[in-house]
C-alpha cells in the first residue's frame, strides 16, 4: 500500500501540471477546439488518480485524511477539481480551468510534500463531527477561492474594457455581468457552508468537552464579515461590479492570511 | 461541337466555371445570378449539353458557379459558356473574360474552398455553406447529380463542418454593427430583456438597433430632438419615444445606449451618465458612441460601471476579428489540402473502374460458356450447382488482381495499371474480337 502511495504521490501532481498546461494552451491559443478533448481528459485522469490517493491515505491511517495541513491541501484541490469538473458540464466553463485548477495544482504540490503518512490522530480527534467540520470548511474554502478566482477575472477584463485592449484574453473571459454574479453566488455558497461549519465544530467541541480546543473568533468573525457584508451591501447598497470583486478578493486575502498566521485553519 | 461517341468510356472528371466577386463586377453578377426559379430549368438544360453528364448550380448575390462532370471538360467548358451566356443575356467573351474555369483537382479544391468561406468576400461567414447545401438539393431534385457530384458534394460539406467545428474561421464580429453587439454581450451577457436607448433618429442608429434587436433586445426607447423624425423608427420596433430633453431622466433606464445624431457638440456629458450609474444601482451601463463628431464626453468613459466604446474602438475590434480570422484560414487551408488529396485519389482510383468491368465481363464470358458446355443435358439442380461453382471460383480467382488493381489507382497508377492488365489479360484483343464480332 506504501508503494502504490509513493506512486501515486509522484503522479498525482504530474497529472495536474500537465492537465494545468493543456489548459492554459486551451485558453491561451486560438485553436481552443484542438485542446478542448485533451484538457477535459486531463482533467479526468488526474481526478482519477487524486481520489484513489485519497481512499488510500485514509486505508492506510484508517481514517479520514484530513488529520494534517497536507491533506487539508489535498483535500481542498480535490474539491477544487470536483467543482470545476461539475461547471464543465453544467456551464461550460472549460475555457476558464487554467483558473481554478491552478490554485488546485498549487495545493496539490504543496499537500503532497507536506505529507505525513504515519501520522496518528490523538484519541480526542477521532470524531466524525470533526470530519464533517473540517469538509465543510475546505469546501467554504474552495467556494471563497472560486469566488474570487472569477472576482479576479472580472478585474481583469474590467481593465480591458476600460482600457480598449481587445486581446486573446479579452475574446475567452466571460461576460462581466455573468463573472459578477457567479462571484457573489460562490461568495454566498462559501459563507452559508463556512457558517455551517462552525455550527458543527461548536457542537463538535462542547458535546465532547473538549476545553483546550478553541475558535480564534477574531478570525472566523472577520472572513464571515467580509464574505457576508460583500454579499448584504449587494443586496441593499448594490455594490456589483469592481467595488465587489474587490471585496470578494480583500475576504479571501484575510482567508488565506488567517491560516497561514494559525496555520490550523481557526483554532487556537 | 460533337462529342466523341467514344467518351462515355473515358475518366470522369470534375470542373467548375463561374465568376464571383474577385473576378466579376456587381453589375456582371447581378447579370449572371440565376433565381431560385430558373435553377430547375437551367440544371436540366446544362445536363442536355454534349458531354456533360452530371451538374450542380450555384447561384448567390456574390458568385454564380457551375459545378460539372464530364470526360472532356475543355470541350463542354465553351458549351456551358455559350448556354449562360444565351439564357441571361450575356456574352461568352464577357463570361471568359471575368470568370474562371478549374478542372479535376483544382476545382475540387476550390469546392472546398468556397463552402469552408474561405473565398467569401467576408472570411469565414457561414451563410455559403447553407446555399451550397441548397444548391446541391435543387440539382438532385432535379435528377442533374449522380455518383460522381453526389461523392464530391457530400465530401465538401463533410470539410464545411470540419472547417466549422476545428478551427475559429467565423468567430467574432467583422461588421461595426456586430462587432458593437459582441461587446454588449460581453459587458452585459445575454441582451434579452434588455433596454436599448437610442439617441437620433439616422440611419446608423437604425442599423444598431436592428442588430441588437436580433440579439435579443427588448425593449426601445428613442431619443430625438423632434418626436415627429423619430416616430416612424419607433414605431418600426414597438418602441417608445421621448425628447432629447428627458435623456437626464431615463438614461438610467438604459442598459445600452446607442448615440447617432449628427450635433455639432457633446449630446450626453460626464455627469448624465454619472447620474445614471449612480441610480442603476451597481449595474453596468454600456455606451456606444458611432457619431461624427463625437456625442458622448469621452470622459464618461471613466465613470465606475460604464463601458463608453466609439466608432474607433469598434474599428479595433473587426480589425482584431479579422486578423484572428485571417489566421485561422491557414489551419482550414491544411483541412483543405487534406480532403483535396483524398478527394483526388478517390477520382484517380475510378479510373482503374472500366479496366476492372472489362476483366470481370471478359472472364464471367468464359465461365457462363463453360458451364453452357458442361451443363448441357444435365439435370436443373446440377446447372445450378454448376453455375454457384463458377460463380464463386472466378470471385476467388479474381480477388487479388481486383484489389491490386484498385490499390494501384487509388495511388495514381491507374492509367499504367490498365495497360498492363490489358496487357496480362488480354482485355484490349477481347474488346476487339468483340468489335469485329
Amino acid at each position: 500500500m506504501e508503494t502504490l502511495i509513493d506512486t501515486l504521490k509522484i503522479l498525482v501532481p504530474l497529472a495536474y501540471l500537465a492537465t494545468t498546461g493543456i489548459y492554459a494552451q486551451l485558453f491561451f491559443s486560438p485553436e481552443e477546439k484542438r485542446f478542448s478533448g485533451k484538457a477535459h481528459l486531463g482533467l479526468c485522469i488526474s481526478l482519477a488518480l487524486h481520489t484513489f490517493l485519497l481512499v488510500a491515505l485514509g486505508y492506510n491511517l484508517h481514517r479520514c485524511p484530513l488529520g494534517t495541513f497536507g491533506e487539508g491541501l489535498l483535500f481542498l484541490a480535490w474539491i477544487l477539481g470536483v467543482i470545476h469538473l461539475l461547471s464543465e458540464w453544467l456551464a461550460d466553463s472549460r475555457r476558464l480551468g487554467l483558473f481554478t485548477l491552478l490554485p488546485a495544482t498549487l495545493c496539490v504540490v504543496a499537500g503532497v510534500f507536506l505529507l505525513k503518512p504515519d501520522f496518528a490522530l490523538p484519541a480526542e480527534l477521532r470524531s466524525s463531527l470533526l470530519v464533517f467540520h473540517i469538509v465543510a470548511s475546505l469546501a467554504s474554502y474552495a467556494c471563497f477561492s472560486m469566488a474570487s478566482i472569477l472576482a479576479g477575472m472580472y478585474l481583469v477584463l474590467h481593465g480591458k474594457l476600460k482600457h480598449k485592449n481587445f486581446d486573446i484574453t479579452f475574446r475567452k473571459l466571460p461576460p462581466l455581468e455573468k463573472l459578477d454574479k457567479l462571484s457573489a453566488n460562490w461568495s454566498f455558497l462559501g459563507s452559508a457552508t463556512m457558517v455551517f461549519s462552525s455550527v458543527i465544530g461548536i457542537t463538535w467541541v462542547r458535546k465532547d468537552g473538549l476545553a483546550g480546543m478553541g475558535l480564534n473568533e477574531l478570525a472566523i468573525y472577520l472572513v464571515l464579515a467580509v464574505f457576508l457584508g460583500a454579499g448584504a451591501s449587494r443586496r441593499l447598497f448594490g455594490l456589483r461590479g469592481k467595488r465587489h470583486a474587490l471585496v470578494i478578493l480583500a475576504g479571501f486575502m484575510v482567508l488565506l492570511l488567517t491560516n497561514l498566521y494559525g496555520t490550523h485553519g481557526f483554532h487556537r | 461541337m460533337a462529342m466523341d461517341a467514344r467518351e462515355d468510356n473515358l475518366p470522369a472528371q470534375a470542373f467548375v466555371l463561374g465568376a464571383n466577386h474577385l473576378t466579376a463586377s456587381v453589375a456582371l453578377r447581378d447579370r449572371l445570378l440565376l433565381s431560385e426559379d430558373e435553377l430547375p430549368d437551367f440544371c436540366r438544360a446544362l445536363l442536355r449539353v454534349p458531354g456533360m453528364r452530371e451538374v450542380v448550380v450555384l447561384s448567390t448575390c456574390n458568385r454564380s458557379e457551375i459545378y460539372g462532370i464530364g470526360a472532356q471538360p475543355s470541350l463542354i467548358r465553351p458549351l456551358v459558356e455559350k448556354l449562360w451566356g444565351a439564357s441571361k443575356g450575356v456574352s461568352e467573351d464577357e463570361i471568359r473574360n471575368h470568370g474562371y474555369f478549374h478542372a479535376q483537382g483544382e476545382a475540387v479544391r476550390h469546392l472546398f474552398r468556397v463552402i469552408g468561406s474561405l473565398d467569401s468576400m467576408v472570411l469565414g461567414e457561414m451563410q455559403i455553406f447553407g446555399q451550397i447545401k441548397e444548391a446541391y438539393r435543387v440539382a438532385v431534385e432535379q435528377r442533374c447529380v449522380d455518383f460522381y457530384l453526389n461523392h464530391l458534394f457530400q465530401s465538401g460539406i463533410r470539410v464545411g463542418k470540419r472547417i466549422r467545428t476545428e478551427t475559429a474561421i467565423h468567430e467574432g464580429a467583422v461588421s461595426i454593427s456586430y462587432a458593437a453587439v459582441e461587446l454588449a454581450k460581453k459587458v452585459l451577457g445575454d441582451l434579452k430583456g434588455k433596454t436599448v436607448g437610442v439617441v437620433g433618429a439616422g440611419e446608423m442608429g437604425e442599423l444598431a438597433a436592428q442588430h441588437l434587436h436580433k440579439a435579443g433586445a427588448a425593449k426601445f426607447v428613442f431619443f430625438n430632438r423632434t418626436l415627429a423624425t423619430a416616430e416612424k423608427l419607433a414605431a418600426g420596433f414597438g418602441g417608445e419615444l421621448c425628447l432629447l430633453a428627458d435623456l437626464d431622466k431615463r438614461l438610467s433606464h438604459c442598459d445600452i445606449v446607442v448615440s447617432a445624431t449628427g450635433a455639432p457638440g457633446i449630446v450626453i456629458t460626464r455627469a448624465q451618465v454619472q447620474e445614471a450609474a449612480r441610480h442603476r444601482g451597481g449595474r453596468p451601463i454600456f455606451l456606444i458612441d458611432i457619431a461624427a463628431p463625437r456625442d458622448i464626453d469621452p470622459a464618461a468613459g471613466g465613470v465606475s460601471n460604464a463601458y463608453l466604446f466609439s466608432i474607433d474602438d469598434l474599428k479595433n475590434v473587426v480589425n482584431e476579428n479579422v486578423a484572428l480570422r485571417k489566421e485561422s484560414s491557414r489551419q482550414a487551408l491544411a483541412i483543405i489540402d487534406e480532403e483535396a488529396a483524398r478527394m483526388e485519389g478517390w477520382f484517380q482510383g475510378l479510373d482503374i473502374v472500366p479496366t476492372i468491368k472489362n476483366l470481370r465481363d471478359k472472364y464471367n464470358g468464359i465461365a457462363e460458356k463453360e458451364i453452357e458446355k458442361w451443363a448441357a443435358g444435365q439435370s436443373e439442380e446440377t446447372r445450378r450447382k454448376l453455375e454457384a461453382l463458377g460463380r464463386s471460383l472466378l470471385n476467388k480467382f479474381l480477388h487479388h488482381p481486383t484489389s491490386r488493381l484498385k490499390l494501384l489507382g487509388e495511388r495514381g497508377d491507374g492509367k499504367r495499371a490498365s495497360y498492363f492488365a490489358g496487357l496480362f489479360f488480354a482485355l484490349a484483343e477481347e474488346e476487339k474480337e468483340d468489335g469485329q464480332g
